[in-house]
């Protein structure tokens, strides 16, 4: 994985040490408060309902044991013993001072970690594909891709002041785990005819107030001109993005304001103007760079003894559990001796992506001793361990037993996409978290679960839909109607390469009434689908959504 | 107003801006205030009459006049560039990197931000990293490394060892510089013969009549200081090769060090069937560094495996008493080689060749292969053949 280099290091440092005089020179009044926010946000410090929240980057979702426990030490000295994995892959602590955050920053530093642009108008963490360089289906590792935007967006004198804030995803799989077509930017990473690197280049998708499916700007972009094509979109975005009203402010709008076409007849005209010779000197890529920063994406040595494929099948005959967890948390490695192993952190009942520093240090040490020292924190808010020896899944399940990390539910019911809420945000206007909780409990019957199958609940408690409720196959938008919490339902989304935005269902029902509803609403579904092997999703596209909205509804009579 | 250039405050001179909408005086040469959602594009024709382009920043948060002034040089404009408001000293970076030559702020602003503030913006960020602009100016700085272990296997021929800084990174078949704290500090390209993921560097060298380092790096003893240039370069780098089915590896001499680091890269192992790797030297004893290299790393537990399945190693002396062997391109051209190892003789559309040796052997080797149909290859241009170009002897 990803090292830092001496540059890195330097870059890192100089930036707290920057933070650190721009605190003091906020505290001092040479910044003003207006002044100092943008500075604050592109370091990661949000201001939140209760206190301070610092969310980290953790790019591209890879971090090592090192860094995991780093974040353990983080979580007890500074913040109340937990941190909270985000749908962007981020972590945040909510409970810092501001005081404090500068050391935070130094500890991150020690562990090739950073803040650095995780909010504020600029570019964003780059996210990607949590199975990258693990996953059976991938045509090329999208993270050496996401690693020289990383570096190319950093500090970007041009792009620092965008009119909205702006992400990216790359994925390098036919099976888009990263929901590209829902970022500002995402790229798909695929051959064409003649076998070379290409990339899709797709703009203009997101969720939020006005959800919208990214549409394709550039089907086959060559490799070696991905940086002045991504240049000249952040450019055209940057000059005519609106700037008088910030819920029109972002790409999305723009893009359907001018139409694609016009976009990309806008973008073509700067593409051409970024590949002039004196800009290239300044800022082209060294091929040496370029080679390097692939190189430490290789994949890990991995080992070549057989599998002893008996103890295994031994183990999921006799033990009901182990079969549950090898069935529902284990993906197909490109390594057939290996294989990818989800860590659910979301046990019925437990905050969605809430680890406790004791949990990241088991994790930290189930990573260093079986699985390369390698971990992963996907999108879905679960951790990933990518690279398991088959021969030590057994030792791996005991050992995540024993930290009550084995829940066996990825990609079920209970696996509930959920933002902070008005438990910790402030722009929040209903709860999110206690919702998903009482869902997970009302199916944490194992049977009933397996029952029900693959279906993904996503709950925003805004309308800015952090957890891309538009997307879920059941989403639920919390929002505030005269001091009551109201919830509404969509149904019909679509997170994957097929994207589509769910349909809302009408009008919200109360915060009680959600448990009820959703367990009608899967009634319906086990009553109607074809056989066990139709997914909620597929029954979705077969029936339409009006059996379900009926099932939502129904108690209202 | 005052003026912020990278020299710190000025008092404005009286310059008389122009809008460039309105009417602009028909001769001589102009300033001119360029709003910010201007057409670049369409002011350009004028560049020649303009000396000086202001740029308004309403708000420190809006960063169009960022993009204006970036494409306004990409266009070609030379003369001076100033961006005017509310520009911060946070921002100044910013604006001096995205070509302006200066800042107009408020009264306000200079007060509340003194010309302190404004210094030591400067930074070197990661687009001039990625560009290989950061690490030339870095050309001259080194790190100290400390020799941890020293093997001598003939009268002139030895391999080292040293630390390596956490910092320092390379690919698996280049080359730094090393050198030695003298009076005058001589450095010479050495290939870094231990892994890429190693903790160690290992080099392996001969001793050079009066060479002005290695006459003096014989001498080394663990304890002792070297001093190694940061940039680290090599043209034998897997990915200037296209995909390919074979490998060989061909080196003579010292030119084997390369290959040590290369043989112990499970990339190699993932991009390749079959690694075939030959060396060539005069007499036996110097063999004894290469046989021992293979040997570990057949036999390590990290990449021995994968090695043991697919590398082939082939070592021959030209010059020892009882030896009869051929020099390696009498080897190839002959076909003795291929015979040898039961090989099918090289095809240049699924075969990828790399050597290194001496500069009279890399060429003669280039010939043989280049008359089977082999290209060579670069990084910015894969092909079927490379050979490293940076030693001489």
């Amino acid at each position: 994985m990803y090292r830092y280099d001496e540059f890195d290091h330097q870059f890192v440092r100089q930036r707290v040490e920057r933070f650190r005089d721009q605190v003091n020179r906020r505290l001092d009044g040479s910044l003003t408060e207006d002044e100092f926010k943008p500075l604050r946000l592109q370091n990661g410090l949000y201001l939140q309902l209760h206190a301070y929240m610092l969310r980290v980057a953790i790019p591209y979702g890879t971090i090592s044991s090192t860094q995991m426990r780093r974040l353990a030490d983080i979580a007890d000295r500074w913040d109340r013993g937990y941190g909270h994995f985000t749908t962007r892959q981020n972590i945040q602590f909510n409970w810092p001072t501001l005081k404090a955050v500068p050391d935070i920053l130094d500890a991150l530093a020690d562990v090739g970690m950073h803040a650095i642009q995780t909010s504020g108008n600029c570019i964003r963490n780059v996210t990607a594909d949590h199975f990258a360089g693990a996953a059976a289906d991938e045509i090329a590792d999208p993270r050496p891709t996401a690693e020289l935007l990383r570096q190319w967006s950093t500090d970007h004198p041009e792009f620092a002041y965008l009119p909205r804030k702006f992400k990216m995803a790359v994925t390098g799989s036919p099976t888009d785990r990263a929901v590209t077509k829902a970022h500002d930017i995402g790229l798909r990473m695929h051959r064409d005819e003649s076998g070379n690197p290409v990339y899709e280049v797709i703009v203009g998708g997101g969720l939020g107030r006005t959800p919208v499916v990214g549409e394709v700007l550039h089907s086959a972009l060559p490799g070696d001109k991905l940086l002045p094509y991504i240049e000249a979109i952040m450019r055209v975005y940057n000059l005519a993005g609106r700037r008088d009203n910030k819920y029109k402010a972002r790409i999305k709008i723009l893009v359907k304001a001018m139409g694609i076409d016009a976009f990309r007849h806008a973008v073509d005209a700067q593409f051409e103007r970024v590949q002039t010779q004196a800009s290239a000197d300044a800022y082209g890529l060294d091929p040496q760079e370029q080679l390097r920063i692939e190189r430490y994406f290789a994949p890990p040595a991995f080992l070549t003894d057989s599998v002893d494929a008996t103890a295994i099948a031994r183990r999921r005959r006799n033990d009901p559990d182990f079969e549950r967890w090898y069935k529902n948390n284990l993906s197909e490695h490109r390594n057939d001796r290996y294989a990818i192993v989800t860590i659910s952190l979301k046990k019925p009942g437990a905050v969605p992506g809430d680890a406790s520093s004791a949990q990241m240090r088991a994790v930290a040490a189930i990573a260093n001793q079986f699985a390369h020292d390698e971990i992963r924190v996907s999108h879905e808010q679960n951790l990933v361990l990518p690279h398991v020896p088959r021969n030590y899944l057994i030792s791996v399940y005991e050992a995540l037993m024993a930290e009550d990390l084995a829940t066996a539910n990825a990609g079920l019911i209970s696996d509930i996409i959920a933002c902070p809420g008005m438990d910790y945000c402030a722009l929040a206007t209903a709860r999110s978290i206690p919702v998903a909780q009482d869902i997970a409990s009302q199916f944490s019957d194992p049977a009933l679960a397996d029952a029900i199958g693959p279906l993904k609940i996503k709950i925003s408690g805004c309308i800015n839909a952090c957890a891309h409720h538009h997307v879920g196959h059941i989403g639920i938008l919390g929002l505030d109607k005269g001091g009551h919490e109201n919830y509404q339902f969509t149904f019909g989304g679509d997170h994957t390469e097929s994207l589509s935005i769910g349909e809302r269902a009408g009008p919200g029902i109360d915060a009680d009434a959600v448990v009820p509803a959703v367990q009608r609403v899967v009634n319906v579904y086990l009553q109607q689908r074809q056989n066990d092997q139709e997914s909620f999703a597929a029954a979705c596209k077969r029936l339409g959504n009006e059996p379900f909205k009926e099932a939502l509804y129904a108690s209202a009579n | 107003m005052p003026v912020v250039t990278e020299d710190g405050f000025h008092n404005d001179t009286a310059i008389r801006f122009f809008p460039i909408d309105g009417d602009l005086p028909k001769k001589g040469h102009l300033a001119v205030d360029l709003p910010n959602d201007a057409d670049a594009d369409s002011i350009s024709q004028q560049f020649e009459r303009i000396d000086m382009i202001r740029i308004p920043f309403p708000s420190a948060a809006d960063g169009r006049g960022f993009s204006l002034a970036r494409q306004l040089r990409q266009l070609g404009f030379q003369g001076r560039l100033r961006a005017h408001g509310h520009v911060i000293s946070d921002q100044f970076r910013y604006a001096l990197e995205c070509g302006f030559d200066e800042v107009e702020i408020s009264k306000e602003l200079s007060d509340r931000q003194p010309e302190s503030q404004w210094q030591d913006q400067r930074a070197t960020g990661y687009r001039a990293k990625l560009s290989g602009r950061a690490i030339r100016r870095e050309d001259d700085s080194v790190f100290h490394v400390s020799v941890t272990d020293v093997t001598h296997y003939t009268e002139d021929l030895f391999s080292f060892s040293t630390n390596r800084p956490d910092a320092l990174r390379f690919n698996a078949g280049e080359f730094v510089m090393l050198g030695l704290e003298r009076e005058h500090r001589v450095f010479r390209a050495y290939s870094i013969a231990s892994a890429s993921w190693s903790d160690q560097l290992e080099f392996y060298s001969i001793k050079v009549p009066n060479g002005a380092l290695t006459s003096q790096l014989k001498w080394v003893k663990p304890g002792d200081d070297i001093l190694i240039k940061k940039k680290t370069t090599g043209s034998l780098v897997i990915e200037a090769l296209q995909p390919g089915s074979r490998l060989f590896l061909h080196a003579t001499g010292t030119g084997f060090a390369p290959f040590a680091s290369l043989i112990q890269e499970p990339a190699l192992y993932e991009q390749f069937d079959q690694v075939i790797l030959t060396h060539t030297c005069r007499y036996n004893d110097e063999m004894i560094y290469s046989q021992q290299k293979v040997a570990a790393v057949l036999n390590n537990d990290f990449i021995g495996g994968i090695a043991r399945e697919k590398l082939q190693f082939h070592v021959t002396s030209t010059r020892s008493p009882q030896s009869s062997s051929a020099r390696i391109t009498d080897q190839i051209e002959s076909g003795q080689l291929f015979d040898s190892l039961k090989l099918v003789p090289p095809d240049p559309e699924s075969d990828r060749v790399m050597v290194c040796g001496s500069k009279a052997v890399n060429q003669d080797v280039f010939t043989l292969y280049k008359n089977l149909g082999f290209n060579q290859g670069s990084l910015s241009r894969p092909a079927s053949f490379i050979w490293e170009r940076a030693f001489v002897d």
